[in-house]
């Protein structure tokens, strides 16, 4: 237990949270933060432990966020049936591009996942009918009333409420993260990305690996999704473009992949950069560049690693 | 037909000039220089302001625009890629990112959003086969100029010393090294030779289209799935990608549709990397290890 | 030890993050009211947004020479707290920024229009006024009943406006070409134009933002030989476009009925010349046309000496009057706090309200029931460099 008071410290925080903010901004960042987390947790069991970078999470990010909202508006379905079943979709369409994009390899594969990116953003463009292309999708609903044993009924139309929503689902999707790594599947997943032949010699296969590791992040992406989606009440090409994908990928290289931590890190460090940098509008964007520029030079590894090795100086002592 | 034919080879001419500065650093740097879309960018700014503040004509401008370019990559080279060698080539592609954002952003807080051409009025006529062809004098200018840039990258990786030590180090850096290449100097040449074709290629469109801060982002994008396409590490590869690419844009879009481009030419690309997963010329390349 | 330091910096950057967000500079001054502004200023969106922003600081001078305006029993003068937003994402989050940390419940605004209907949800929820004076998408306000647009509604009045005018040019087939993302103008062209009897669209084509070649698309339809091209977008893709629908020899040829909200002052003289001889729609105001009426062109010389003689367009107006409305809606309602009053107040603004008002609005109340008012739309032709207004209505 003692090993764990860190986590549990840091889990109470984050109840504690919306006491603090309530329905205002920081709430608003913090539902953010949290639902971006998972997009960088599931990139980086891609990305960190499976060494497959892919520039089309933001395209899973969108297939879900609208599947959902249309399945919960156009079939009326409720919001946990709506977000399982879109993150279900998103993961088959995931199995689907995971075959022809596995023959190739390394940057190859990287250019295909932003191939499927643009094509993705397209079709969300022009698929009028069915996402109201550049207007957006909105009217999208949020989940409906919960009745829990003591708290009673909740209402999720609050930030108040959704945070606890999302919190309780990141909470959940590390756990299982965490679990997907320690377990012989995951120790498979990081001999692939070290050495794929010898994984071969060993007896893996690392065609089943890399499409089972691909769908499973997709579909997580794909519950972010739904998440988002039904927070904003509203979706939108933009929301789920390629730059976004891109935002990602910054998000666990700066906090360290093939860390567990890095990545919610790295997406808590870029939202507090772009926070620090709204106050100077104009120049805002160029600081942004010269910082990753400056960041990644000293930090290749992402922020964890150091940050780490400052602690155990620090105990030490 | 055969308009829609040289609109696309006309596109073509221009991402393959994109494609073979990308291939040439990539191959020889394992470096992803996406920050390539930002010199795009400040090569037709600076073709500009050769044009309109100085009074110099075209050629002029676009050379001024390749030196000025060359200078700038080297010094890019220095502080955002140096002391990355050692690093991941995906630490690589943030520093690049980094440099991308801050190029185009650069150009924004020193010349502003506005859409700007660069003037040529000794090319403003157009070259017309009555019912077959009309094309703008400025659109054959590329044409030639990227051909001459072809040529001229072929001869001095052939016969220049730099340009074997170049070839050496894109073969293998560490045999290289041992051999007493200087991989320093070899890495600011690369560098110089990218930067100013992607420069030249940018003085380009800023004069046959227009040109604004942010048009580099899409343009190395699509340079990068050309030069998948046609093979990494493959010049050749690069510039027949780039044309084919240009040439199905053209096609895509006259006759078939607009607003599912990305969905066809992308597609195909997919389709093509099925069948051949390390491009068209491209060699079996695996993360280096 | 590099790396330490760095380290440190971003975690103070961290920190830091959430100092500057408190609430800042400005104290709430005794008669001083804060009118929270987005506007987009960078991007594809800020020759529009910069307009919008210009025109209503021009507004707020005006108004505060005067003393202000009079609520309830003292007078107020007007500050406005500007925060650029980009597309929707960042738009939301300047949005709750605005409502929650700088705690302002006025809004005016005019971005992308796309983001009208993304800070939906957040408006209903809040206890906050907005008059958005931009963007084009159909029937924003509705079902928000705390938003209102003195810019005109780009969906059916739009869509009519459109039609007549093509109807009076003798039009019958048809060819777009419109920006990707641009649903507005989709829903227009999938929509409405087929189901106009008469009409026969030859053909719907669509480039993305920042575009460079349009000739593969200006090829096809030169081949289909219509009458008429109707275009969308940022006007900066359009000025090429034009460009090079005359070196492919597109045009003159077809009627061209441009919908980028492009004016002559917007761009440079050699960028104006490409247009000539073809129409622009997008646009309720006069204030870019070779002789405005005379409210329009005191604007105009006003907004020139302040502002300089660059950027100047259709958008203007619309920020204006924005300033104008919001401010005799307080001014009736006698309060800047009680939301609900200045709503309705809103709702029973007339035209005679308010003289300063640029826009044609139609007779009677400003604002029909959703909170939509409906300033004339204007169909401008291109004549040296200049605009001539050759047809207008109302949409209704």
């Amino acid at each position: 237990m003692k090993k764990y008071w860190k986590l549990i410290l840091f889990i109470a925080a984050g109840f504690l949270f919306p006491f603090i903010g309530r329905e205002g901004y920081w709430t608003h960042l913090a539902i953010t933060i949290l639902i971006f987390s998972i997009l960088a947790s599931s990139l980086n069991l891609l990305m960190g432990y499976s060494g497959l970078v892919s520039i089309a999470h933001g395209a899973f990010f969108g297939i879900g966020g609208y599947t959902s909202g249309v399945l919960m508006m156009r079939l009326g379905l409720s919001f946990p049936a709506a977000a399982l079943t879109a993150a279900a979709f998103t993961g088959l369409i995931a199995l689907g591009i995971g075959f022809p994009s596995f023959r190739t390899r390394g940057v190859y594969y990287v250019i295909v996942t932003i191939a499927f990116q643009l094509i993705a953003s397209e079709i969300f463009d022009g698929w009028y009918s069915l996402t109201g292309g550049g207007l957006g999708l909105r009217g999208i609903p949020k989940p409906g009333e919960l009745s829990l044993p003591i708290l009673g009924k909740i209402s999720f139309q609050s930030k108040f409420a959704y945070y606890y929503l999302a919190f309780i689902l990141t909470l959940l999707i590390h756990l299982g993260i965490f679990r997907l790594i320690r377990s012989p599947l995951g120790i498979g997943l990081m001999a692939m990305r070290d050495n794929e032949t010898k994984a071969l010699m060993m007896g893996l296969n690392p065609l089943r690996y890399k499409i089972f590791v691909f769908t499973l992040a997709s579909a997580l992406a794909g519950f972010a999704g739904s998440l988002y989606s039904h927070y904003l009440e509203f979706a939108h090409p933009d929301l789920f473009s390629f730059f976004v994908s891109v935002d990602i990928f910054l998000m666990v290289m700066l906090g360290g992949a093939g860390t567990f931590i890095g990545p919610p890190l790295g997406v808590f460090i870029l939202e507090m950069i772009r926070e620090f940098l709204h106050e100077f509008v104009a120049l805002r964007l160029f600081i942004y560049g010269v910082m990753l520029v400056v960041i990644i030079i000293f930090l290749p590894d992402g922020l964890l690693k150091p940050l780490i090795n400052i602690r155990k100086k620090i105990t030490r002592r | 037909m055969i308009q829609v034919l040289v609109n696309g080879l006309v596109n073509g001419a221009i991402l393959a000039m994109m494609a073979i500065s990308l291939t040439v650093i990539y191959s020889i740097l394992r470096v992803p220089h996406f920050g390539l879309g930002g010199i795009f960018v400040w090569g037709a700014f600076t073709a500009y302001f050769a044009v309109t503040l100085w009074n110099l004509n075209f050629l002029t401008a676009v050379l001024i625009a390749a030196g000025c370019m060359a200078v700038m990559g080297v010094v890019i080279e220095k502080a955002a890629f140096k002391k990355l060698r050692t690093a991941t080539e995906d630490a690589m592609f943030v520093s690049a990112i980094g440099v991308l954002i801050t190029l185009e952003n650069g150009a924004l807080l020193l010349w502003g959003e506005q859409a700007r051409s660069i003037p040529v009025p000794q090319l403003d006529y157009i070259f017309s086969i009555p019912g077959v062809l009309r094309l703008p004098a400025m659109r054959i200018v590329i044409f030639a100029v990227v051909a001459l840039a072809i040529l001229g990258l072929h001869f001095y990786v052939k016969k220049a010393r730099m340009g074997k030590a170049m070839r050496a180090v894109a073969q293998n850096r560490v045999a290289a090294r041992l051999l007493g290449v200087p991989i320093d100097r070899v890495a600011s040449y690369t560098f110089a030779l990218g930067s100013a074709m992607a420069g030249v290629a940018g003085a380009l469109v800023g004069t046959a289209f227009t040109f604004t801060f942010d048009m580099g982002s899409m343009s190395i994008l699509k340079a990068f799935v050309v030069v998948v396409l046609g093979g990494l590490g493959s010049v050749g590869g690069a510039i027949v990608g780039g044309f084919l690419l240009g040439v199905v844009d053209s096609f895509t879009l006259t006759f078939l549709t607009s607003e599912y481009k990305n969905l066809v030419s992308f597609s195909l690309l997919i389709l093509v990397l099925v069948f051949r997963p390390s491009g068209i010329f491209g060699q079996r390349l695996g993360r280096p290890q | 030890m590099k790396k330490w330091g760095v380290l440190w910096l971003v975690l103070l950057l961290a920190m830091a993050g959430f100092g500057l967000v408190l609430p800042g500079n400005d104290a709430w001054a005794q008669k001083t009211l804060r009118i929270g502004e987005l506007a987009g200023l960078t991007g594809g969106i800020a020759p529009y947004g910069s307009q919008l922003h210009n025109a209503r600081l021009l507004a707020i001078e005006e108004i505060n020479s005067k003393g202000g305006i009079p609520v309830g029993s003292e007078k107020c003068k007007l500050q406005l707290v500007h925060m650029d937003a980009g597309p929707p994402a960042e738009a939301i989050k300047v949005f709750e920024r605005l409502l929650t940390v700088e705690k302002l419940n006025l809004i005016l605004d005019g971005a992308y229009s796309s983001v009208e209907y993304a800070l939906a949800p957040v408006l209903k929820a809040k206890q906050a006024i907005v008059i958005w004076s931009g963007g084009n998408d159909p029937g924003t306000t509705v079902g928000v009943p705390n938003a209102f647009r003195n810019h005109f509604d780009g969906g059916t009045p739009f869509a009519k406006v459109n039609e007549a005018f093509l109807k009076k040019m003798g039009i019958k087939k048809i060819s777009t070409y419109g920006q990707q993302g641009h649903s507005d103008f989709k829903r227009f062209v999938e929509e409405h134009l087929p189901k106009v009897p008469g009409f026969s669209v030859l053909s719907s084509d669509w480039f993305p933002f920042g575009e460079k070649d349009y000739f593969p698309v200006l090829t096809k339809i030169k081949n289909l030989k219509p009458d008429a091209v109707i275009t969308h977008g940022f006007f900066t893709d359009g000025v090429p476009l034009m460009k090079q629908a005359r070196e492919v020899g597109l045009f003159p040829g077809p009627l061209f009925l441009h919908q980028f909200a492009a004016a002559p002052l917007m761009m440079d003289e050699a960028s104006r010349k490409v247009w000539e001889g073809s129409y622009e729609v997008l646009v309720s105001s006069l204030a870019g046309a070779a002789e405005p009426p005379p409210k329009s062109k005191k604007f105009v010389d006003d907004y020139l000496k302040k502002f300089g003689d660059r950027g100047l367009g259709g958008w203007a107006e619309v920020g204006y009057d924005s300033v104008y409305i919001l401010a005799k809606a307080l001014e009736k309602a006698g309060t800047v706090e009680d939301i609900p009053k200045i709503i309705k107040a809103l709702h029973d603004l007339t035209i005679g309200d308010i003289p300063q008002l640029l826009q044609d609005y139609k007779p009677g109340k400003i604002f029909d029931a959703e909170g939509q008012a409906y300033p004339k739309i204007v169909v401008m032709e291109w004549k040296g460099g200049k605009q001539i207004p050759v047809f207008s209505d109302y949409g209704l």
